[in-house]
């Protein structure tokens, strides 16, 4: 993979989209603005080109119609009677004469230096300048300079019924040119009238109208001899003199540079001239178009960035919602959704994926609660396995307390039963002991009895026996425990025992004995208290399969770090007694098929639930 | 009627104890140690009534007692026991076909017992 490549794959796709797209709109409209602004640059070129050569056109016209007037002039001028008799006899009388003839009569008198009167040869014989003006010094020196070329020239030039025009030349700051004409007599001669080419501002601004103020007018000899803007000295142009025809490009290294120029000569002249306009002039619109076309560029790019983006994020946004949405399902939130509310292929992604998590959900939720059925079945199974382990525990603890108290009992009863006999003898010797003797003896036999109670309640506790379980009504049972309690000082005793409560299955006896159990549990813990109180028996129907009977008196209650000792065998919190019967009235209840339970018991009294089983379960 | 009566128990203060009360009362008792000793003086020189304790060395109480009856069918007596467990008494009168009191004993009530023949 290339490095690029590399940065394209670690770039999110909502960056690469509108990237791609920017990049894509940038090539594309570069290439088109390119190619427009080339085929504009032509256009241009041309319609520049043209331009220069129309106009080209129009001034070789207008300088057709001018040249062909001065030409005019000088063959009428060339006519006049007096030059060509002056010709005829060169008399100082009829200098004069001639002379007035030479004056020059046109328009812009201003501009012409000199009229010469030429014999055949080209040889000066008048000369007359502009009345008044400065021409007058500087003719000689002209006339020498150029007598010799022009006069070469002269036969050439000047049929009898034209003119001719000659080469420009520099006259100190301005140009001059000649105008030659035959003047038609014997001895033949010439009339040449020197003109200056006019330098006012007027004639710039007059040729700034024609060509616009960045083009420019160039004049000179054609033979690149001598040029000028009309203002100053030029440059020739650089190309070929024997070229110098239609449209041209080059370069004016110390002027405006590139130029398009249309070239031409002046008819009936040795004369050229160029119309040039700089390139950069020429291109002007086209630079207005590329920067409006740079402008609609950016502004494409701009626009098409953005929709890329939105485009980009209205993909990316839905695609974030999903990997969103994924990750809080794998760490376990699994209710979570994505409802893209679109009908297109992420709406339908969206809508599987949202189809997925739900089955993803039940799923997880099937498993929870198989997870925690099992759990509670567990738990249940633990519940029973740890009250069956108590059980055992505790019935084995009776068995093993059985034996001991089985021997224990049988030991010590023999002794009892000797000091019992003991005493029985005295009382039969002495029939009237003294009041001491009597009560000593008294106390005897009533601790030999209490001893004797101990001993057996020990040994009938410790048995377990087996349970005969008949169906019979839980009233009947109540019934028959009622007149073994002892007799209730201040205690009120409650029954809450409903006629329409079904029949329970258990062993008769071992029923009342473990309610017999509690009730004189309750009725000691009152006594305890030593201010009366109540105590309510309440039986309910439990659920499907048990009867509970709850055994509840307003006495102190149970401390709770000692609640869960009360059934282990041998724990009492009674000043007498063994601490058997909770013990024994659980095994007994469970024997049964019920349990023996505390609900509560601390402060507020005790209550104890004893459930029984159902006869009609059939348990 | 002859008062006399045997008294079999292996603790010699029961024996003691028993036969002085029993004295008291008009019977004339004598005593014996283990069943093969009650059975020995049976024999030798029997007595129509005998209170016996059931659980012995040896020949328990039980056995003793339905030897002497079978040797001499018109025998009356009281068995005594320690156990208290109702199953063991109904057991122990079943097999002895004789009446099975408990200790410490019931001294008015086993009196009124033997005169009435056990």
């Amino acid at each position: 993979m290339s490095p690029s490549h590399r940065i394209l794959a670690r770039l999110s796709i909502r960056t690469k989209v509108p990237l791609v797209a920017g990049l894509l709109i940038l090539v594309v409209g570069g290439a088109l603005s390119t190619a427009a602004y080339l085929a504009m640059k032509r256009a241009a070129m041309e319609r520049g080109g043209e331009r220069l050569v129309s106009l080209a056109g129009q001034f070789h016209e207008t300088f057709r119609g001018s040249i062909g007037d001065v030409k005019a002039r000088a063959i009428a001028a060339a006519r006049k009677p007096a030059l060509a008799r002056y010709l005829q006899s060169p008399s100082p009388a009829r200098e004069g004469a001639a002379l007035a003839a030479l004056e020059y009569s046109g328009p812009q008198p201003e501009l012409t230096l000199a009229t010469e009167l030429r014999d055949a040869s080209g040889r000066v014989l008048l000369s007359a300048g502009r009345q008044g003006g400065p021409a007058q010094p500087r003719l000689p020196s002209l006339g020498e300079r150029d007598s010799a070329p022009l006069g070469a020239a002269l036969p050439e030039l000047a049929s009898p019924d034209s003119a001719a025009i000659g080469r420009l030349r520099q006259d100190q700051d301005s140009l001059a040119y000649p105008i030659a004409a035959r003047i038609p007599s014997e001895p033949g001669g010439y009339l040449v009238i020197w003109r200056r080419v006019s330098n006012a501002p007027q004639s710039r601004a007059q040729i700034a109208r024609i060509f616009g103020s960045e083009a420019a007018f160039h004049f000179g000899n054609a033979d690149g001899s001598i040029w000028s803007d009309l203002g100053r000295a030029t440059a020739p142009p650089p190309v070929d003199p024997a070229r110098l025809e239609g449209l041209q490009r080059y370069s004016r290294r110390n002027g405006p540079g590139d130029v398009l120029a249309a070239a031409g000569r002046i008819p009936g002249t040795p004369w050229a001239f160029t119309i040039e306009s700089p390139v950069h002039a020429v291109l002007a619109p086209t630079r207005g178009f590329l920067r409006t076309l740079t402008l609609i560029a950016a502004l494409c790019v701009t626009i098409g960035l953005g929709a890329a983006a939105l485009l980009s994020r209205r993909l990316t946004e839905p695609l974030r919602h999903l990997t969103d949405a994924a990750d809080a399902i794998a760490s376990g939130e699994v209710s979570r959704r994505v409802r893209l509310a679109r009908a297109d292929e992420l709406g339908r992604l969206g809508a599987s994926f949202d189809a997925m998590a739900t089955q993803v959900e039940e799923a997880r939720h099937r498993l929870e609660e198989t997870v925690a059925s099992r759990t509670r079945e567990l738990n249940q199974a633990l519940r029973q396995l740890q009250n069956t382990q108590e059980s055992l525990v505790r019935r084995e603890k009776l068995a093993l307390l059985g034996q001991l108290a089985g021997g224990v009992s049988h030991e010590l009863r023999n002794p009892l039963a000797v000091m019992s006999n003991a005493v029985y003898y005295l009382e039969l010797i002495q029939p009237n002991p003294p009041e001491e003797v009597r009560q000593y003896l008294g106390i005897l036999r009533d601790q030999i009895i209490q001893s004797a109670k101990i001993v057996d309640d020990l040994l009938h506790f410790s048995r377990t026996p087996s349970a005969n379980r008949q169906p019979i009504p839980l009233r009947r049972i109540l019934t028959a425990v009622m007149p073994q309690l002892p007799e209730l000082d201040g205690i009120t005793l409650e029954h809450e025992v409903p006629d329409t409560l079904p029949e329970v299955k258990v062993d008769a006896a071992q029923a009342g004995q473990v309610i017999l159990n509690l009730l004189i549990n309750a009725v000691q813990a009152l006594e305890q208290s030593g201010s009366g109180g109540r105590i309510t028996l309440r039986a309910t129907l439990l659920n499907e399969a048990l009867v509970a009977l709850e055994v509840t008196d307003s006495g102190p209650g149970i401390p709770p770090e000692l609640q869960g000792r009360i059934f282990e065998p041998l724990f009492t919190t009674k000043a007498r007694g063994i601490g058997m019967g909770l013990s024994v009235s659980k095994t007994l209840a469970q024997l049964n098929g019920g349990d023996l339970t505390l609900a509560g018991g601390d402060g507020a009294g005790t209550t104890f639930v004893f459930t029984l089983p159902l006869a009609r379960e059939g348990g | 009627m002859s008062r006399r009566i045997l008294v079999v128990d292996d603790d010699l203060a029961m024996t003691q104890t028993l036969c002085d009360i029993l004295r008291l009362r008009g019977w004339e008792p004598r005593s014996a140690h283990s069943g093969e000793a009650a059975i020995a003086a049976q024999r030798e020189d029997p007595c129509p009534v005998v209170l016996m304790d059931i659980k012995m060395p040896g020949i328990d109480g039980v056995q003793a007692w339905r030897t002497m009856k079978a040797e001499r069918p018109e025998l009356r007596g009281v068995l005594m026991t320690a156990h208290t467990a109702p199953e063991l008494l109904a057991e122990a009168e079943r097999e002895s076909d004789a009446r099975v009191v408990i200790k410490p004993l019931d001294l008015a009530g086993l009196l009124e017992l033997l005169e009435r023949g056990g």
